[in-house]
């Protein structure tokens, strides 16, 4: 008899909570079943031998896999103790009750531990059952961003389970650990009164005011100044510390000084919407400004990570075809004149390097078209000022850092971007350079001998980058007329850097139009036939011939890129999930709260239209407030994620805003629908 | 002309499960004139809060009228009733029902600021009445930092700020020890003398010695009434004891 009546009673309270547990319990499960599907993912056997020997998306997903496994584990763990603590607040009433009626707190704990089976049974055993179900979808969808054949059959991973469920017996064990501790420490008649404590008014901090603008402020600054993508992976952690710290003082401490503020200004503050609105605001703040600073970060990280990865994963077709302009791509690196070292030198012919490729290619059966070639060259320099460069890298007057200059010919220029640009001999055109000539001083580096300048007149200025590099160093792109130009720029910059000169490069791209299997083939079979020596008769001296395929490129790319947006999409997911909840259960525990002080202002001559109406106002506040701010750090953040994206060789600034406008829209729609869901549950306890 | 008419006031309550129906009010008929103070009594149940809430445009009878001012605010539209309440009642609760997240000058404001009022006009009435109530040092601080005493004379405050026709206090010394009570009922005396039209339900023998009348509602109707006339409030304590006991007897006759 006795026996049965804890798990009654266990079974009951969290029936008679459900309004509490039906969300907990879902959201446990949507947590589970994802940390499943991604350790299924990283162990999945059956898409590690549909590609074997070759490095593809699917190894950048597995080694994501793992480490999102972490992070969403380690945000679940916060999540779940987060929604604990305010559970266990909303039920101190009841537990005090069972108390006083004569249950021992030893009898309580039976009940509380209880209550964690039903709720593991519910929350993991529906998870993993959800994330068998979602598996095969998720690894569907994936297949498909990744540009990867869909493998067959369905697959359980045994070891996925057991791990996910291990973790969060481990994290339910842990809230109930720390259940028990609170109803051991506390008295039963302060169970019974629960949160009714009477709440101070907030004070003015200033010093939290301050700390707030400024770091604000400084993470800001830094996210704006930050000129190349190296610089934003240094940067990048402590800009986000900053605006995190400060989305903390903002929200606990500059939103109580600006509504303090408010209330001073009597003509203000003495009218009936503001006169609530302003008081209220004060309190909630109060409460819940960490809860919100949460929310607001939360909302951040999914938004930044949406739309850094859709931007990357949008862009790769992009960037891909940038890198590899052709089918097959040839890079031969080369020196225009004879240097130090080396005997027989004789010049490249580009003409009979291209005439032995596309033999090659046709002799073996496959039919060459759209045969473009171009050379190009890159050095770094210092940079004295904005068009003004100087080869002696680290001297004083070389203030604005290293700039990487890369040379490429018009022919180059108009077979990558399709434009002609009609440069008359010594003008170019210029990318990353303002006014109007650019400027390059030749002095030996590090020994100071000065060998004069070189001054060009700028025909053009290039919006965009046409010999686009990952931004390591500030980049600056000219574009030269012919090869006589570039080779005497070659030349020039050889005399400066006796120890470390750069080599010219010869491109060509070429479309062979075969499959992508054939092309691998063809490239084994290169690599054959250049073992005899006699296969380059004829072109001259250069120093090494790469073959590149921009297949290979394509898989690689879309491996890291579609590995990222599945990445950002699945945390996406699990942040989001955590976000509704705080939305729903701040929601419930507000509305108990103003549920006493809207009666009492209705007593007063309060009409309910008028009660509704600055309900609605101050919960609309709360609730968009944190997204509203996110979109600003968004807004801030904007110029680091598209330094960042270069490193990808995304440097599309359209692309990344419309993507980054797209998910803060989306965003706010998913926001706005959570919350006119939740605020029904709102009204209903406010008006009851 | 009577500033209140009451007139065969009913109501009947239905529960919401098998329809059982509960009467709350028989019929009830009074009139307070202006200038008067009467106070209600009757026992847990006999249906004084209901009458009330009527009173206070809170609820609705089942039939009846009450005429304030010859206007029937059993008549009033719902979207009215908020401006209506606030701008001819006051109130003063057993519990205060102060607002913690304001101070006891924005408490007091409340009904005018949700009336529209400019701040000029707010300032203009506070001050005097503050006074008058002996709370005005207590202005800039909080509900939680004054004592049971203290609110419920901001409290009345607030129900005085707004110039109302009537004030409606229920049960207003329930929550107060016997010198709070003392000081309370000695405003409410102060204010009636000004010519205040006061409206109490108690159960308290000693607060309803201090109206000039003294209604006792049974069964949901006025049962019995007796007026203060010249007698002094120690008189008017003996007299409600006496009739609070007679009707406790008769209470037992009926059963």
């Amino acid at each position: 008899m006795r026996s049965s009546l804890y798990p009654r009673l266990a079974m009951q309270s969290i029936r008679n909570n459900r309004r509490f547990y039906i969300p907990y319990i879902l959201a446990l499960l949507g947590d589970v079943a994802a940390i499943y599907i991604m350790s299924a993912l990283c162990r999945d056997p059956g898409v590690k031998n549909m590609t074997p020997g070759r490095p593809n998306g699917y190894m950048y997903v597995s080694v994501f896999m793992s480490i999102g496994q972490v992070i969403a584990f380690l945000f679940s763990a916060i999540f779940v103790l987060y929604i604990n603590g305010f559970l266990m607040k909303q039920r101190k009433k009841e537990l005090g009750l069972y108390n006083i009626l004569g249950m021992g707190k030893g009898h309580i704990a039976v009940v509380l531990t209880i209550e964690t089976v039903y709720i593991s049974v519910l929350g993991i055993g529906g998870g993993i059952v959800t994330g068998l179900i979602f598996h095969k979808l998720v690894s569907l969808i994936l297949h498909q961003m990744l540009g990867m054949p869909v493998p067959l059959g369905f697959y359980i991973s045994w070891d996925g389970m057991a791990w996910t469920a291990a973790l969060f017996l481990f994290l339910l064990g842990v809230t109930l650990l720390v259940n028990l501790n609170k109803v051991r420490v506390s008295k039963p008649i302060e169970l019974l009164r629960g949160g009714n404590v009477g709440e101070r008014e907030p004070k003015t901090k200033w010093f939290m005011t301050l700390l707030g603008i400024v770091t604000l402020g400084a993470g800001y600054y830094i996210a704006v100044t930050t000129r190349t993508g190296v610089d934003a992976i240094v940067t990048y952690f402590l800009a986000v510390g900053l605006v995190i710290i400060g989305t903390y003082c903002l929200f606990t401490a500059v939103s109580i000084f600006i509504l303090k503020a408010l209330r001073k200004n009597k003509k203000f503050y003495y009218q009936t919407g503001h006169f609530i609105g302003v008081s209220g605001m004060l309190y909630r703040m109060k409460q819940n400004a960490v809860g919100l600073a949460n929310i607001c970060i939360l909302c951040t990280m999914v938004m930044v990570m949406l739309s850094g990865t859709l931007s990357l994963y949008l862009g790769t077709a992009n960037a891909v075809h940038e890198q590899y302009p052709g089918d097959v791509n040839i890079s031969v690196s080369y020196f225009p004149q004879p240097v130090a070292g080396e005997e027989d030198w004789r010049p490249f012919d580009p003409d009979a390097m291209l005439a032995a490729q596309t033999g090659f290619i046709e002799s073996q059966g496959f039919h060459v078209e759209n045969v473009r070639t171009s050379c190009r060259m890159g050095f770094g320099a210092g940079k004295v000022s904005d068009g003004v460069y100087t080869t002696d890298r680290f001297n004083d007057t070389a203030k604005g850092g290293i700039v990487m200059i890369t040379v490429i010919t018009e022919a180059n220029y108009t077979a990558t971007t399709g434009e002609t640009l009609g440069l008359a001999p010594g003008e170019v055109a210029a990318y990353g350079v303002r006014g109007d000539t650019l400027t390059i001083r030749w002095t030996v580096d590090a020994v100071g001998t000065e060998l004069g300048e070189s001054s060009f007149p700028i025909a053009k200025h290039l919006s965009r980058n046409p010999a686009f590099d990952p931004q390591i160093t500030e980049l600056v792109t000219i574009v030269v007329p012919d090869d006589a130009a570039i080779n005497d720029i070659w030349a020039k910059q050889a005399e400066v850097y006796p120890d470390d000169y750069s080599s010219m490069r010869w491109l060509s791209y070429l479309d062979v139009n075969a499959a992508e299997e054939e092309l691998e083939e063809l490239q084994t079979r290169y690599y054959d036939a250049i073992e005899d020596g006699s296969f380059y008769e004829g072109t001259g001296s250069w120093k090494r011939c790469i073959w590149n395929l921009r297949s290979e490129g394509e898989a690689d790319a879309y491996g890291l890129a579609g590995g990222f947006l599945f990445l950002g999409l699945f945390l996406g997911f699990i942040f989001l999930l955590a976000t509704v909840l705080m939305i729903y259960y701040k929601q419930i525990s507000e509305g108990y709260e103003d549920k006493d002080r809207f009666e009492i202002m209705q007593k007063v001559g309060l009409s309910r239209g008028e009660v509704k109406r600055s309900i609605h106002s101050q919960i609309l506040m709360v609730f968009f407030l944190p997204i509203v701010v996110a979109s600003i750090h968004i807004a801030f953040d904007f110029n680091m994620v598209e330094k960042l994206l270069t490193l990808f060789y995304i440097h599309n600034t359209t692309l990344t805003a419309l993507c980054t406008l797209g998910t803060v829209l989306v965003f706010f729609i998913a926001y706005g629908i959570v919350y006119a869901m939740t605020a029904r549950t709102y009204y209903k306890i406010v008006e009851r | 002309m009577p500033i209140l008419q009451v007139s065969d006031l009913k109501k009947i309550y239905t529960t919401r499960f098998g329809g059982q129906q509960v009467q709350a009010l028989t019929s009830v008929n009074f009139a307070v004139e202006p200038g008067e103070y009467v106070a209600i009594m009757g026992e847990s149940g006999s249906g004084k809060t209901t009458l009330l809430n009527i009173l206070a445009a809170l609820d609705k009878p089942t039939s009846g009228q009450v005429l304030l001012d010859g206007k029937n605010i059993v008549a009033i539209k719902e979207k009215d009733i908020a401006a209506f309440r606030r701008d001819h009642l006051g109130f003063v609760f057993q519990d205060f029902n102060l607002l913690d997240t304001f101070s006891i000058q924005d408490n007091i404001l409340l009904p005018l600021v949700l009336a529209g009022k400019t701040y000029k006009e707010m300032e203009k009435r506070l001050l005097p009445l503050a006074r008058r109530l002996g709370i005005d040092a207590l202005l800039k601080k909080y509900p939680y930092e004054v004592s049971g005493g203290q609110k419920q004379r901001v409290a009345v405050a607030r129900a005085l700020i707004t110039g109302p026709r009537i004030v409606l206090a229920d049960e207003p010394t329930g929550a107060l020890d016997s010198k709070a009570t003392d000081s309370l009922l000695n405003l409410f005396d102060q204010i009636n003398g000004e010519g205040q039209t006061i409206l109490m339900v108690t159960h308290s023998t000693k607060a309803a010695s201090h109206a000039k009348r003294v209604m006792f509602i049974r069964d949901g109707e006025v049962f019995h009434q007796i007026y203060k006339g010249v007698s002094s409030t120690e008189e008017m304590y003996q007299k409600i004891s006496d009739t609070l006991t007679l009707l406790a007897a008769g209470g037992e006759e009926d059963a």
